[in-house]
Parts: structure tokens; C-alpha cells; sequence
């Protein structure tokens, strides 16, 4: 289990409650309701959501994305994704392109007579079978003379696998399509490998197939010939009349045995009654049983007991649990399971899929990939591709809605505070319970128009009963218009908090001491587009427990729409003739601040 | 499970009967031959017939791992377990417990969804969308389970149907054969299906506890024992993957092995265990001996007594030739010489030899037909479950494409389904129990479908 980072913001997706198609997701009603100046209020009766703490509702900044229609953040699970390009990580190669901006399935065409091969790479990109690093390819040196073809072999730099020194000792005749060379090796071994009990499932799946093919067939033109055949019944379909006649023969059958033994009428043959049994049991008749029944035998294949021997005597004396790969490695390979760690072959490249994805509420396009793919003259001969030209894959998008620009950007800052055993940072060191910790959270508005923001939270932790403090739950935060603000507010921020840390207590308290009066109450600093604010927290005393704080962030801007001329009253009441409406969005959502730990 | 006590062949044909009525009384999706509900035949549906040039996926959803791919390949593009994740949101390596009231079915949806998240975009390199899904089912996989796996895939993957297929009928299939006693050795449960000429004998079905999680707990207090430290899940899971075999009855092959000190890295260092002990007397205690007084519970049988007990209540005729086609499948068959120390084991049962004093009380049941011939019975290998589907799947669809392209049209398909009877198609319409396509839309607005149309014990009418 890996170590959490602290601090961690994650935002929260109330996809997951009561799963409807997404028109209803809107942000929590309770807090929407009401104007953004009665924060306080709210934070009284304020809802969790309940999936607030599951952790595959809560997700990072960078992960989810915006929907401008719906004004919802839509995460992974409230899109729907379209594959509209394949191609190998290792050599960009694309696979398959969908051209036409149509929402037809792009892959098809490519996957279409690939096979099993649709999803690797079947050029040169091999990856080693112990770590999963991308395979160096070598030319073996020419010591047996300069008139022996240019041989290849596979080195990893990772962990310096070598393809020369497994059992088989791997060299490759040429140095082009290896995927197809370790993909006939791989056939061929499990054959040749007399220790494997079955065929390969290459040959014997090839052979069953053929086998269910004929069946088919046999059926087929059994039932043409049953159709002309059997007589025309009105009423029943053939197979009940069958049935039915199955019925009245077999009684017919079976009390003549009873009796004395009469001249079999021509009728009961032992043939005849299979010939019935068979056709209303579900097989046509006996010719195709028989038929079937010497297929079968062709096609079922028994364990060799022998082999299964000899198999556990090789296990038994094995002394060390390295002699056998790993199940990661055993799982990795998608054409042979390995069985001893000595003799892996390299694995193909996976490839890897970009996407397209809408929001699940209104199919609005929240992300599409640029597909247009550059042609790129390969000058190494190393990627010996078909022609002397290869498409790349591109890394463009032509739509991104990500989250982040459409949300304000949270990031919390810890105010070194009075007691000596608050001056580390508590994200490592922990808290200690009852002691009242500051932060800084600093919001950045990503939008060109100036927002009003609304933080509200409960006055204690759900889980573990932590009180927070919010002394400013709304402020405005001016609009990020001009270029260099990233710059600008960076440096700011960092000379103000370096400030607070060399000087420490008076300063902090002076800031704070002008904080919590004045008309700036609460706010610790403010920039163009951003604004800090302070909050507090006193630990509760719960040991290890963690500290996460849920947050309701709620903001409202005026946004330019473009008038909509259909609705004729409308356009007369606004204001101006421009071609915009003002329009009031309110865009709201919960998002978990986890600090750290409280030590006891 | 209705009527098949007692002789099979006349229950297979009251059952035969029983089905056909119901295609003529219905118009459910069970039906592919009634015109009414054609459109919802599971193979292929005229209206939707340029969906269906895309060949459906399969998944496999075993318990701790999904297998998947697109029918027609040879394997299944990926396997992936279940397990913890780098994001840290899945926290248990089982996707359910057995015990369902454990189960928080949201809490499946949540991990399915993750899941196969990454087996359609990193693995299959596909999005749902225009394809069906055929999912391969234990014959004991709960209601609540599948309905699970059907909102997941219909809610976040948009699959246009999920067809439901059983897993032993796929083994089978994946064998080449037309009966046979599948034992499907797997994490919860181990069951034992028998199948008579493709007809799965569900009431004759049995399963035991004696699977995969007990003798991964039992691995795990042994190797605690022997090395004082907790092994974790998946040390254990290597160990047994990796390390362990199953010795003969007679151990004169085995026993100088046995001697030899086994290395082995727990959490970083490596300790040095007896082999024997550790790497194959597990095995026999957990699979094959019968607790202490002989009062194993009902759910709680070794293999061998439970595969006896399985046969012993199957029809006369069934059995003998269920016999030689015995088929072990699922992750613990692996093992090496399991399989065949499980089959010696039902030889003995069953077979009655000179020293037939210690054989148990079962072998009554056996007595006229296995005397002194222990070669009869027998083991038969597999493709396995999935590879099974991918034939039968990619078989099915083509001849079906094949037949509508050559001229016939429709209605010679329509003509052809009902009364493809024999073999393998007569079993896509009633015994293999596909039960239709289960479709989205239905699924998603109509709450009686979704609630109903996965338990085929209830009348199709009703569903």
C-alpha cells in the first residue's frame, strides 16, 4: 500500500448516486438553493453527499472534465468514450484513424482481418518478458564469417534479460517484423515442447473450429432433406408434431413388448426407433450422430498421464520459487503461458487507444482527439517500417474541456502558527489533537469573468469529529484576464508565505490580526485572479485517524451567451443590442481536503 | 430445475417438450424461432444486423479475475486480476463474496466499472458501444451478481445486449466434446456440471467449499508456521501458483524430492521451508481427504466423493459415458498433478480391486459397470471456458451471416433456427440456456425486466 501525499485535494463526482443517465446530476440541491451571501446559514444544515467517502466518486483536478452545457464536471465514469485512434507507445505507429468526424466505430476497419493481432504492434517493439521494458535490438557481431546474414538479438535495458541466454537461446534471422518471428517461435514451441499435454491452442483451436464448422454443415443440408421430405402439418410446428409422434410410436413400441411376441411390423426396427428418438431428442438423425460421434472422437483429446508424471517429478525437484515466472509475467504473455523462467519469449507491444468522449448527459463533444495524423520520413533504418514513410501519432486535441479551466483551482498552504510543536508542517509530521492549526487555501480563477465564491463545509468532520473553521465562507475573486497571471500570482504568493515562515509568530499574527478585522475579514491575501483565505482546524483526539476536511465549493459569474433570436419576446428585454445575454451561471461542487494524520 | 429425477432420457424429453411449448406459447426473447420476437434472437436480429458484423465480446467474470476478448480469437486478449489498484480505490482481491449479505452490489459496481474500464480501452482497444457482450456464467452465480454485471455494462459501457452463457457448456465446447462431467475447481466454490449431448444436467449440479480461498487461507497458516511471517495475499497466491504440485497416490516418485528444502522470499527476505509440508500436503488435505469422522458437511465434500456423489445421481445411460470425459477446469486444475491425483482418487472410489475394503459406501451405486476397469475412466483437456465461447460464438455468427448472404434472406434463417435441431445448434436454442439477449433498453426503463429476466427458473411470460 503506498503512502498517501498530503496534502491531497480530490474532487468530488456525485455520478455514482442514484445512477440515472446524468440529466438529473446536477450539484446537491440543498445547497444550491438560496443566494451565495447566506454561507453561513447554510453550513448549519449542510448535506454530505453519501458517496462522499468512496473513494471512486472522488477524484484529481487533472482527471475530470467540463461539461459547458450542462455546467457539471463530468469524471470518468460520466462520459462516454469512443476509440478513435490506435497506436504503439513505442514506435507512435498508428494503427487505425478515424478520419470522418462521424461517431462510426474507427477500429473496425483496421481490426478487420488482423485477428488476434488487432492489438499489438507487428512491427519491432517487443518488451522484456521479466520486467515489461521496451527491448533493445543488437546486432550480433560477425564472428562466424561476414558471408552469414545479419543476425538480431534482444537486450533489455532494464534489467539486462538477454535473449541470447534463455534456454533457446533467441537469435533472430532478420532484423524486421520480430513480432511475427517470436509469434511463429511461440506456435512452434508448444508443440514441439513435449512436456505441454494438449496441442497448442493454435493448431487444436484451428482444428476444433473446422470440427463445429462441418457440424454446421451437416446440419444444414440434413435439415434441407428432412424438409421435403416430412409431411406438411397446419396445426403444429414440425418439431411438436415430431415430438408427438415420438410419443405415440414409443407407446405404440413398448406395449407391443409387453405382449406376445408378434411379427415386428416393418416399421420397428431398431433403426427406425433411433431414427425417431433422434429426431425428436435433438439430433436429425442417426447418420449425422454417427457422423458427429467420429468427429468428436477426432477432437476430444485425453490427459497424458504420463506427461502429468513427469511434470510434477520437474516440479518436485525444483528448490527455489525464481525457477518459475511470476503470475504477472505468466498472465503478460498473450500467447503462450510460460512455464519456467528460463525459457520466456519477448512479449508484443500493447497498443494504446486515444479517445473521444462526450458527456453522457447532452453528448456534447467534451474531448476529441486530433487525428490528422503527419506523415514522418523514417531517416534510421532501425524501425524498418513498410515504406520508407510512417504515420505518427499526433498529440493535439482539437476539443479539451478540462476541468481546470473552467473551475477555480484550489491549493492549501500551512501558516506556521505560535507553539513550537506546530512549527514543522503537520502534512508529514501529523497533528497533535486540540491544537488549532492555520492554513491558507488560495483559489485561482481559471475564467475570463470575475466570480463569487461560497466555501462551506460542516462544523466537524464527518468521521472523526475534527472542527473546522472557515472564517471567510465567501469573497470575490477577480477575473484572470491578463497573460502573465500564472506568474504574477506564483511569485506573490511565495514571497508572502516565505515571508510568514522566516518571521513566524509576529508577522502571522500581525496578517492574521488584519485578517480577522477590517472589511477584508478572513482573507489573508488577494491578487488579480486569486484569493486566500484562512481556515482553522482543531483535531479531535482520535488516534491515526485521518484529517479530511469536505469542502462545497460553490461560485457564480456572469456569462456572455449569445442571444438566442428564435424566442422573439426575449430579445427585447435586454439591455444592450450587442449580440450577447449577461446570463447568472452558478456552478457548484464538493471536493475532500486531506491533510494528514493526527498522531497521538 | 424441473423434472429430470430419476432417468434422464425421459426427463430430457419431457424438458424437450416442455420448451417447445413454451416457444409456442410466448413471444419472450428466449424464442429465436417464434417471428414475433426475432428481432431479439440473441444471434442474430435482422434490424440490427449491421451491428452485428462486429463480433461480440466475451468476458469471463470469475470471482478473482475477468478474462476478455472479441469471439473468434484463440484467447482472451487479456486476464486481469483483482486486486488493489495504483490509485488506491480497490481494496479487496475478490470481486464477491460468497456470502452475498458480505457483498455491497455497489461496491461490485464501482470495481467492475474500473475494471473494465481498462479491459476495454487499454486491452481490447475498444469502446462498448456497438457490441454485444456475451457473458460466461457459473451455473451457481447469483441473480444479484448478474444483474450487477449487466447494469455495469449497460450504464457506463453502452453494450447494445449482454447474453448470458454457461461456463462449463464453453469448457466443454473448447474440449470438442459432446457430454461431459465438468469440474470447475475455482476461488469460492468448486461445482461439478455435468453435461449430456450439450444439455447441461443442472439439477445433478454440485459444488463444494473445497476451492481456491480455502486452500489459499490454509497455504497461508502453513507457510506462517513454517517462517513466522504473515505472508500477504499475493505471496501466497505466487506460492501457490508457482510452487505447488500434487504427488501421485504412490509417492515412490516423490519422496526423494520431498526431502529438499523449498527457498522462498516473504517480504523481502528468504527462508528456506520443507517441500513437503508445504508445497503438496496442502493440497491433499484441502482437495482430497474427508474430514476426521467422516462428517464433511453437505457443502463441504473433497472432490473425489463429490464427483462420485455427482454421478450417482445421473441416469444410467448418462453416466457411463460421462466417465470418460471428466474435464477439470478453473484456476486450481492448474496445479500440476492435481487433476490426475483427483482422478485416481474417483478410480478408487469407484472402482472395485482386491483390496476394495477401505472404498467408500458409495461404491455401491457403481457396482455394474466399473469392475477391474479402471482405463475407463478418464480425463479430457480443454481450451478452457473462454476459448469455448469464442468458437461457439464466432461459429454461430457466421453461419448465420453466411446463411442470410447467400440468398436465402431472412426468412430461410427463420425457417432454419427452430429446426436446426440436431448438434450444436439445437443447443443455442434451448439447452445452452442463452437466454435471449438481455437489451439495454428494456433493461435500463422497464425495473420488472431488469428484475426478472435473469432468473430463468421464473416462466418466460412472466419475464
Amino acid at each position: 500500500m503506498m503512502a498517501t501525499r498530503y496534502p491531497l485535494l480530490r474532487i468530488h463526482c456525485p455520478c455514482a448516486e442514484p445512477i440515472t443517465d446524468g440529466q438529473d446530476n446536477e450539484v446537491e440541491a440543498p445547497t444550491t438553493s438560496g443566494s451565495p451571501d447566506t454561507g453561513l446559514d447554510k453550513t448549519a444544515n449542510l448535506e454530505l453527499p453519501p458517496t462522499i467517502d468512496n473513494p471512486f466518486a472522488l477524484h484529481a483536478l487533472n482527471s475530470l472534465y467540463f461539461c459547458d452545457v450542462c455546467l457539471v464536471l463530468r469524471c470518468e465514469r460520466c462520459v462516454v468514450e469512443e476509440v478513435v485512434q490506435t497506436y504503439c507507445p513505442a514506435c507512435l505507429h498508428v494503427y487505425s484513424a478515424d478520419t470522418t468526424a462521424a461517431g462510426n466505430e474507427p477500429s473496425r476497419v483496421t481490426r478487420k482481418g488482423r485477428g488476434d493481432d488487432a492489438t499489438f504492434c507487428t512491427r519491432n517493439c517487443l518488451q522484456c518478458p521479466l520486467c515489461f521494458t521496451s527491448l533493445t535490438m543488437f546486432a550480433t557481431t560477425a564472428s562466424e564469417g561476414s558471408e552469414v546474414p545479419a543476425t538480431v538479438y534482444l537486450q533489455c535495458s532494464h534489467c539486462s534479460w538477454d535473449s541470447r541466454h534463455t534456454d533457446r537461446s533467441l537469435i533472430f534471422s532478420k532484423h524486421s517484423s520480430l513480432y511475427q518471428q517470436v509469434r511463429k517461435l511461440s506456435a512452434q514451441r508448444a508443440i514441439d515442447d513435449e512436456s505441454e499435454t494438449h496441442d497448442t491452442p493454435a493448431t487444436s483451436f484451428g482444428a476444433l473450429s473446422q470440427f463445429y464448422q462441418r457440424l454446421y454443415e451437416s446440419v444444414e443440408t440434413e435439415e434441407a432433406e428432412s424438409d421435403t421430405s416430412a409431411p406438411p402439418s397446419p396445426m403444429f410446428s414440425k418439431r411438436v408434431s415430431r415430438s408427438l409422434e415420438t410419443i405415440r410410436f414409443l407407446k405404440s413400441h413398448y406395449s407391443k413388448q409387453g405382449g406376445p411376441l408378434s411379427t415386428p411390423s416393418p416399421a420397428i426396427t431398431p433403426s427406425s426407433v433411433l431414427g425417431v428418438l433422434g429426431r425428436a431428442g435433438g439430433v436429425s438423425n442417426q447418420k449425422t450422430r454417427e457422423h458427429a460421434e467420429k468427429e468428436k472422437e477426432r477432437c476430444v483429446s485425453y490427459i497424458d498421464e504420463e506427461a502429468e508424471i513427469e511434470k510434477v517429478s520437474r516440479m518436485g525437484g525444483m528448490t527455489s520459487l525464481d525457477e518459475t515466472p511470476t503470475l504477472s509475467q505468466q498472465r503478460a504473455n498473450p500467447f503462450v503461458r510460460p512455464t519456467r523462467s528460463s525459457d520466456m519469449l519477448p512479449l508484443p507491444t500493447r497498443l494504446r487507444t486515444r479517445r473521444a468522449k462526450r458527456c453522457r448527459a447532452c453528448r456534447h463533444i467534451l474531448v476529441r482527439p486530433d487525428v490528422s495524423s503527419r506523415k514522418v520520413s523514417t531517416s534510421s533504418s532501425a524501425s524498418a517500417s513498410v515504406a520508407g514513410s510512417t504515420s505518427t501519432v499526433a498529440t493535439a486535441f482539437r476539443i479539451n474541456l478540462l476541468s481546470k479551466n473552467y473551475i477555480p483551482t484550489l491549493r492549501l498552504t500551512y501558516l506556521p502558527a505560535t507553539s513550537p510543536a506546530q512549527s514543522s508542517s503537520p502534512y508529514q509530521a501529523g497533528f497533535i489533537p486540540h491544537i488549532t492549526y492555520s492554513f491558507a487555501l488560495t483559489l485561482f480563477n481559471p475564467l475570463y469573468e470575475p466570480i463569487k465564491v461560497t466555501l462551506a463545509s460542516p462544523p466537524r468532520t464527518p468521521k472523526h469529529g475534527h472542527s473546522i473553521t472557515f472564517l471567510t465562507p465567501s469573497f470575490d475573486i477577480g477575473a484572470n484576464i491578463e497573460d502573465d497571471w500564472d506568474l504574477q500570482a506564483v511569485t506573490s504568493l511565495r514571497r508572502k508565505f516565505a515571508d510568514l515562515k522566516m518571521s513566524g509568530i509576529a508577522n502571522i499574527s500581525a496578517s492574521s490580526e488584519s485578517a480577522r478585522t477590517g472589511p477584508n475579514l478572513g482573507i489573508l491575501d488577494r491578487g488579480r485572479n486569486w484569493t486566500s483565505v484562512i481556515f482553522e482546524i482543531v483535531p479531535a483526539n482520535e488516534r491515526s485517524s485521518e484529517v479530511e476536511v469536505p469542502l462545497f465549493v460553490s461560485f457564480a459569474y456572469e456569462a456572455e451567451v449569445e442571444k438566442d433570436f428564435g424566442s422573439g419576446g426575449r430579445s427585447g428585454e435586454s439591455a444592450d443590442d450587442g449580440l450577447f445575454d449577461k446570463e447568472q451561471r452558478e456552478v457548484a461542487f464538493w471536493s475532500v481536503l486531506k491533510i494528514g494524520r493526527v498522531i497521538a | 430445475m424441473a423434472n429430470s429425477d430419476g432417468d434422464t432420457g425421459t426427463s430430457e424429453l419431457l424438458r424437450g417438450i416442455a420448451v417447445l411449448r413454451r416457444q409456442l406459447s410466448s413471444s419472450s426473447p428466449t424464442t429465436p424461432g417464434a417471428s414475433p420476437s426475432f428481432a431479439s434472437s440473441p444471434l442474430l436480429s435482422p434490424t440490427t444486423r449491421q451491428q452485428y458484423t462486429d463480433p461480440p465480446v466475451i468476458l469471463d467474470i470469475g470471482a478473482r479475475g475477468i478474462r476478455a476478448g472479441i469471439a473468434g480469437m484463440e484467447r482472451p486478449v487479456c486476464e486481469i486480476p483483482i486486486g488493489p489498484d495504483l490509485r488506491g480505490r480497490i481494496k479487496t482481491h475478490v470481486l464477491w463474496d460468497l456470502d452475498t449479505r458480505n457483498t455491497s452490489i455497489e461496491h461490485v459496481h464501482d470495481i467492475l466499472q474500473a475494471i473494465l474500464r481498462d479491459i476495454y480501452y487499454k486491452h481490447l482497444l475498444l469502446d462498448g458501444k456497438s457490441r454485444k457482450v456475451v457473458i460466461l456464467e457459473n451455473p451457481m452465480m447469483t441473480l444479484q451478481l448478474k444483474k450487477a454485471i449487466a447494469f455495469v455494462l449497460f450504464n457506463y459501457f453502452q453494450s447494445i445486449s449482454v447474453t448470458y452463457m454457461l461456463s462449463p457448456i464453453g469448457s466443454m465446447l473448447a474440449a470438442g466434446a459432446r457430454t461431459a462431467l465438468v469440474v470447475d475447481i475455482g476461488w469460492h466454490e468448486t461445482t461439478i456440471t455435468p453435461i449430456f449431448d450439450y444439455k447441461p444436467i443442472l439439477s445433478a449440479t454440485r459444488s463444494t467449499l473445497r476451492a481456491g480461498k480455502r486452500l489459499h487461507d490454509l497455504v497461508s497458516r502453513t507457510l506462517k508456521a513454517s517462517t513466522d511471517v504473515i505472508p500477504s495475499f499475493d505471496e501466497v497466491e505466487e506460492f501457490i501458483a508457482r510452487a505447488m504440485y500434487c504427488t501421485p497416490i504412490d509417492l515412490s516418485t516423490s519422496a526423494r524430492t520431498s526431502q529438499q528444502a523449498f527457498a522462498i522470499t516473504l517480504s523481502g527476505n528468504t527462508y528456506y521451508i520443507p517441500s513437503a509440508e508445504t508445497r503438496h500436503k496442502p493440497l491433499v488435505q484441502l482437495f482430497l481427504q474427508r474430514a476426521e469422522d467422516n462428517v464433511d458437511d453437505i457443502d463441504d465434500f473433497p472432490i473425489p466423493d463429490l464427483i462420485v456423489s455427482c454421478l450417482s445421481g445421473l441416469g444410467i445411460d448418462t453416466r457411463a459415458s460421462m466417465l470418460s470425459r471428466i474435464l477439470f477446469v478453473g484456476g486450481c486444475s492448474n496445479i500440476p498433478g492435481l487433476t490426475l491425483r483427483i482422478l485416481e482418487e474417483v478410480r478408487n472410489c469407484l472402482v472395485r480391486d482386491s483390496a476394495g475394503g477401505d472404498s467408500i459406501d458409495l461404491q455401491k451405486n457403481f457396482r455394474p459397470w466399473t469392475i477391474g476397469d479402471r482405463s475407463r475412466i478418464k480425463a479430457i483437456t480443454s481450451l478452457g471456458a473462454w476459448s469455448g465461447a469464442s468458437l461457439y460464438i464466432s461459429r454461430e455468427r457466421e453461419h448465420l451471416l453466411n446463411g442470410a448472404g447467400a440468398g436465402a434472406g431472412s426468412g430461410a434463417i427463420r425457417r432454419l433456427r427452430p429446426e436446426a435441431a440436431s448438434g450444436i445448434s439445437h443447443t443455442a436454442s434451448s439447452s445452452f440456456r442463452i437466454l435471449g439477449e438481455v437489451e439495454r433498453d428494456k433493461f435500463l426503463l422497464d425495473k420488472t425486466y431488469a428484475d426478472n429476466i435473469f432468473d430463468w427458473t421464473i416462466s418466460t411470460k412472466y419475464r
